[in-house]
């Protein structure tokens, strides 16, 4: 059984990966074979970011969809000698903060009425009912996720953009310029800001964790 | 460079993403300060924290989404061609030409050829509606050939316990590209894990599927028989050599709950030892105190 194949996995220098190349173009002359073989190298990353971004099973689902049939009527525009991945990564990013700004919207909109931040996922529960699930474990693991999700909640939409695609997605600077149309210099003060206000509302966290916090050390 | 400016790099240097020169300064400032070096593991064990805080979705939801897409691409207009495409492709005159050329040529072909008896062609049906023609050729004698590419999709419909339908699940928890295709397909064979085939493709996914929720769905259908020597045994085989620390778990929780502590207690005082994953390592060491067993060997 073959693995399917990792985004960049074959990556030439040019920067485009030999099978993404040929995908687009075959699926730019309508084999939807082709399009679908590019679905499935890129949609796993596609759906994190959505997952990440916005922490609703449902609307990652959504942004999933929308990307890649957004992906899919506009092909004709793709040139296929730029960077697959990074074009479908800027519909996707834009599809999530689409759906920031909407939640937002609602949000204002029912501004006194009970906030569902924060509201336990049934997915958040799947999750922690694995197998090697330990009860005291299980519990630290949720206060400290609790944690880190409400600091990357306090990121405006794009700083948490630019920190998501550099610190799980990995890709360069460079890169998410050009994902969320900005100079890679513009991207390189984006993700400062975002890392500085992280470590201003986590210092604690590592703080009590790090052996050696006694003395003798700079605030995070 | 003093120590404010310093920390103030930390995360981009992590990250990789600082200028050469700029780096070279911070690592200079970081082999005299010991402040600076404490705080950069705390941004660096923070950067771990982070990462390992966002879980992620299980892969069932990924099949969902890629099930539905491939409905709503079936049902979607075909994508519009690229200006380049477009532009390649020859003009509608010469198109046309061609086309009145192949005309010409079949109809003289044809009438040359009428008296050789020649194998039945096809009629278009409505199933050449999704073919897609891979090549033309012009054969001497005013012969054409025209390479066609059809899809045939055919729905299968019957109880479980019928033979052929069983084959199909088996061919598809084995060979299917879509690691959902076979999470279903054992997820159905389940029902029927008593006999020897299901069972030995239940094996089969444990030991050799790439995907850890597949590998994870055939243990779980493979529960009721914990206590088969063989299922036993493969058991032990991924408790030792299974690369997911979820699917490791999940094989000694069978294991424990036959209950037979023989050949138990040294596989899982081995695995104590020789475990790198924390959860995996505990929950060894729960099983042997539930077999009243101890951690070391004697």
């Amino acid at each position: 059984m073959t693995p399917e194949p990792e985004p960049g996995s074959a990556t030439e220098a040019s920067g485009v990966s030999r099978p993404l190349a040929d995908w687009v173009r075959a699926a730019q002359r309508g084999d939807p074979d082709a399009f679908e073989r590019l679905v499935r190298a890129c949609d796993r990353g596609v759906l994190r970011l959505a997952w990440n971004m916005l922490r609703s099973v449902e609307e990652a689902q959504e942004v999933y969809q929308e990307t890649f049939l957004r992906a899919y009527r506009n092909l004709h525009s793709f040139r296929a000698d730029s960077d697959f991945q990074t074009w479908l990564y800027r519909i996707a990013s834009n599809v999530c903060l689409d759906y920031l700004r909407k939640r937002k919207t609602r949000r204002e909109a029912t501004l006194g009425a009970p906030s569902d931040d924060g509201a336990r996922q049934p997915l958040d529960l799947a999750v922690e009912a694995r197998p090697e699930a330990d009860p005291q474990r299980l519990l630290l693991n949720r206060m400290i996720a609790d944690r880190i999700r409400h600091a990357l909640d306090q990121l405006t939409p794009r700083e948490r953009l630019v920190f998501e695609l550099r610190h799980f997605h990995g890709m360069r600077l460079k890169q998410i310029g050009q994902i969320v149309g900005a100079s890679e210099e513009a991207a390189k003060t984006c993700l400062f800001r975002a890392t500085q206000k992280l470590r201003a509302a986590l210092a604690d966290l590592v703080q009590q964790r790090s052996p050696g916090s006694a003395g003798g050390q700079h605030e995070l | 460079m003093n120590c404010e400016a310093a920390s103030r790099l930390l995360d981009l240097y992590l990250y990789g993403e600082l200028p050469w020169e700029q780096e070279q300064v911070l690592e200079e400032h970081l082999a005299n300060c010991d402040a600076c070096r404490r705080q950069l593991e705390q941004v660096r064990a923070l950067h771990d924290l982070i990462q390992h805080s966002q879980p992620d979705l299980p892969d069932t939801v990924l099949f969902d989404c890629r099930r539905h897409l491939h409905e709503r691409l079936q049902a979607a207009a075909p994508p519009q061609r690229s200006w380049w495409v477009t532009v390649l492709r020859p003009a509608w005159g010469l198109r046309i030409a061609a086309a009145a050329a192949l005309l010409v040529l079949g109809f003289f072909g044809g009438r040359w050829t009428a008296s050789r008896p020649a194998p039945p062609i096809p009629q278009p049906s409505p199933d050449t509606l999704s073919a897609r023609i891979r090549f033309i050729e012009q054969e001497p004698g005013g012969l054409v050939r025209i390479g066609i590419e059809e899809r045939h999709q055919r729905t299968l419909r019957g109880r479980l316990d019928e033979e052929p339908i069983q084959r199909w699940l088996l061919a598809a928890a084995r060979e299917a590209a879509d690691p959902g295709l076979r999470l279903d397909s054992l997820d159905l064979l389940r029902a029927r894990a008593q006999h020897e085939p299901v069972r030995r493709a239940l094996l089969d996914a444990v030991q050799r599927d790439p995907n850890p929720g597949v590998r994870l769905k055939a243990l779980e259908a493979l529960k009721p028989f914990a206590a088969h020597p063989e299922v036993r045994e493969t058991l032990a085989q991924i408790l030792r050599s299974d690369e997911n620390p979820g699917v490791r778990i999940q094989a000694i929780d069978l294991l424990i709950e036959q209950q037979r502590r023989e050949d138990l207690v040294g596989l899982l005082q081995e695995i104590v030892q020789r475990e790198s994953n924390d959860y995996v390592r505990l929950r060894c060491r729960q099983a042997l105190q539930e077999l009243n067993a101890s951690v070391g060997t004697f």
